[in-house]
């Protein structure tokens, strides 16, 4: 299976084999690839909150008007049955 | 009659549970891995997803609790089920990090995190969780059964031939048959959850006489209902308690989509349309109030309305559909349960052994499992009481997992305090100061939110290479694996 450009195939590292690099080197390359600080809510380093990207901001609202429908709807519909 | 059903309706039982046995058994042809098994290799697109989550996250003892609590409270019986909903549009937000965790279950996501002792203590409540849900969608289902029936079969008869069932195909085709036979369920979940109405309303005569019948306003009342159990302080608690318990449940990481848009189309559309369902429940307990206000037994009102109401051949439907449901659901389970037991500790144990064999052991590992949820299924009293012990016990560690997704300095230390406070509190304020469920979940909830906080802040944090390579997980959008492997970060399934 491919995602993206990558096969998803396991390699021995992949699941939790020896690292091959001088732990040094392996410390700068997982700082390298954290979440930038600018793209965090809370900018300390023990914080790890993401600005949520539009389509997640987006479909959160749209969701919870969703739901609240389905109360209103199952809400009116209960008042019209009391109203019999 | 043959167990109480007619013949028209015991074929269709039979030829319908025959053909979701088929189903599962075909998807056995593609399971050639642990990763098939277990996730389906992660190759589900949006609506097999949303099919899967739906099956999985509907249940027969649902329709069997809301029905009877509707019949029994009026319309606020609705919240036994439609509280989750406030889940809904949080599954949007978390299901795809757990998409980017690339992990089986949570109990690979607590050894990521907080290291051994808490992954193994998670996997083994997780165990014991997934057991405890297979027990009581057994259970629910064979009362509604039996309902049906009119004890014409053994609950336990019903119970045993729905395991063989799904044993028999969820061991052989995992996760793959899962989400076909929720494809093929999920119509007729459908089905069963509006199909009492037209038929109640055309016996009663028209709303009018249902209204009449029943003649109290406060039973449509969605807030009150008739009985003191549910008001709005329940329904605000119990929101915040699901809320937590959300990321504590066994089945949250368990994420089938191909990439973090399938993962979050498929959660909110199933779930969504379960809302919709769970609505058709209610009012299909008001409406047979109004045609039979003698049922004393909630969990029997459902079971009794389908075998009443119903033309011969629906009533068959019916049965077929309540059982093949809750054979999916209890066979998703079943799957997530192997993959806690092989992941966190088979393969833990045993190293470097074949795929082939791995393979052998999540099916007898989700056989076994799967077994213990029927032993459950004769333990616990009553459904209510069961849906609500289920509600609580994975908010203890939900907290946990939702603080550190955002806070580094949540460790091993406050994990382990948090579920240990909140437990005992919680054992505390129920059997020593018998405090009502409201009460209860604000103290113990407050209880674990301070411990973790505190506990947090006074001791060790955890590895700074361990974090790393978690929230690196985390941040990687699906499709950027390259970025991980730059760092060697393992992973444990695409």
């Amino acid at each position: 299976m491919t995602i993206g450009n990558v096969e998803t195939q396991k390699s021995a590292s992949d699941v939790g084999g020896e690292s091959k690099l001088d732990p040094q080197e392996r410390l700068r390359r997982l700082r390298e690839i954290q979440l930038p600080n600018e793209r965090k809510i809370i900018k300390h380093p023990d914080w790890e909150i993401a600005w949520p990207e539009k389509v997640s901001s987006v479909g959160f609202v749209v969701i919870t008007l969703i739901c609240a429908a389905i109360l209103f709807g199952t809400w009116f519909l209960g008042k019209l049955m009391a109203s019999l | 009659m043959i167990l109480g059903l007619n013949f028209w309706d015991m074929l269709v039982v039979v030829v319908y549970l025959l053909a979701i046995t088929g189903i599962g058994m075909y998807a056995a042809r593609k399971v050639k891995t642990v990763g098939d098994f277990f996730l389906g290799g992660r190759k589900f697109g949006k609506l097999l997803t949303a099919a899967r989550d739906f099956g999985i996250g509907t249940s027969t003892d649902e329709p069997v609790v809301v029905v009877g609590q509707s019949y029994t409270i009026g319309l606020a019986g609705v919240w036994y089920t439609l509280i989750n909903m406030v889940s809904t549009p949080f599954f949007w937000l978390i299901r795809p990090w757990f998409r980017r965790m690339r992990l089986f279950t949570i109990g690979d996501f607590c050894q990521m995190r907080f290291g051994g002792s808490f992954g193994y203590f998670y996997s083994i409540f997780g165990l014991l969780l997934t057991a405890v849900t297979i027990g009581l969608i057994l259970k629910g289902t064979s009362a509604a059964v039996v309902g049906v029936t009119g004890s014409a079969v053994s609950p336990w008869v019903v119970v045993l031939v729905m395991a063989l069932l799904f044993l028999l195909y969820g061991a052989a085709g995992g996760q793959y048959a899962s989400v076909f036979t929720n494809v093929f369920n999920a119509f007729f979940i459908i089905v069963l959850s509006v199909l009492l109405i037209p038929f109640c309303v055309v016996k009663a005569g028209g709303f009018t006489p249902i209204a009449k019948a029943i003649n109290n306003p406060n039973f449509f009342n969605l807030f009150t209902g008739t009985s003191g159990d549910v008001n709005l302080a329940f329904i605000v608690v119990t929101a915040l308690v699901t809320l937590t318990a959300t990321m504590g449940n066994p089945n949250v990481a368990t994420v089938i989509g191909k990439t973090e848009w399938e993962t979050r189309m498929g959660i909110t559309h199933g779930m969504l349309l379960k809302r919709f369902c769970t609505v058709a429940w209610a009012f299909s307990g008001i409406f047979f109030l109004a045609l039979n206000s003698n049922m004393k037994v909630p969990d029997e009102v459902f079971g009794t309305a389908i075998a009443t109401i119903l033309p011969i051949g629906l009533i068959g439907l019916m049965v077929a559909a309540m059982m093949a449901t809750a054979m999916s659901c209890c066979q998703g389970y079943m799957v997530i349960a192997g993959a806690y037991f092989l992941e966190n500790f088979y393969k833990r144990l045993l190293l470097d052994k074949s795929e082939k064999h791995y393979l052998f052991v999540s099916r007898v590992a989700s056989v076994g499992c799967a077994a213990s949820g029927i032993v459950f299924a004769l333990v616990f009293p009553t459904l209510v009481d069961l849906l609500k012990y289920a509600w609580v016990v994975p908010s203890f560690i939900g907290m946990t997992i939702w603080a550190s997704l955002a806070w580094r300095r949540v460790n091993r230390y406050s994990a382990w305090a948090t579920a240990i406070v909140t437990f005992v509190t919680q054992l505390i304020c129920a059997y020593y100061f018998k405090m009502n469920f409201v009460p209860m979940c604000i103290i113990y909830l407050s209880v674990g939110w301070v411990t973790l906080i505190v506990v947090s802040l006074l001791t060790p944090r955890e590895p700074q290479d361990k974090l790393d390579e978690f929230y690196a997980l985390l941040h990687t959008p699906i499709g950027q694996e390259d970025r991980l492997k730059y760092a060697e970060v393992p992973i444990l399934h695409y």
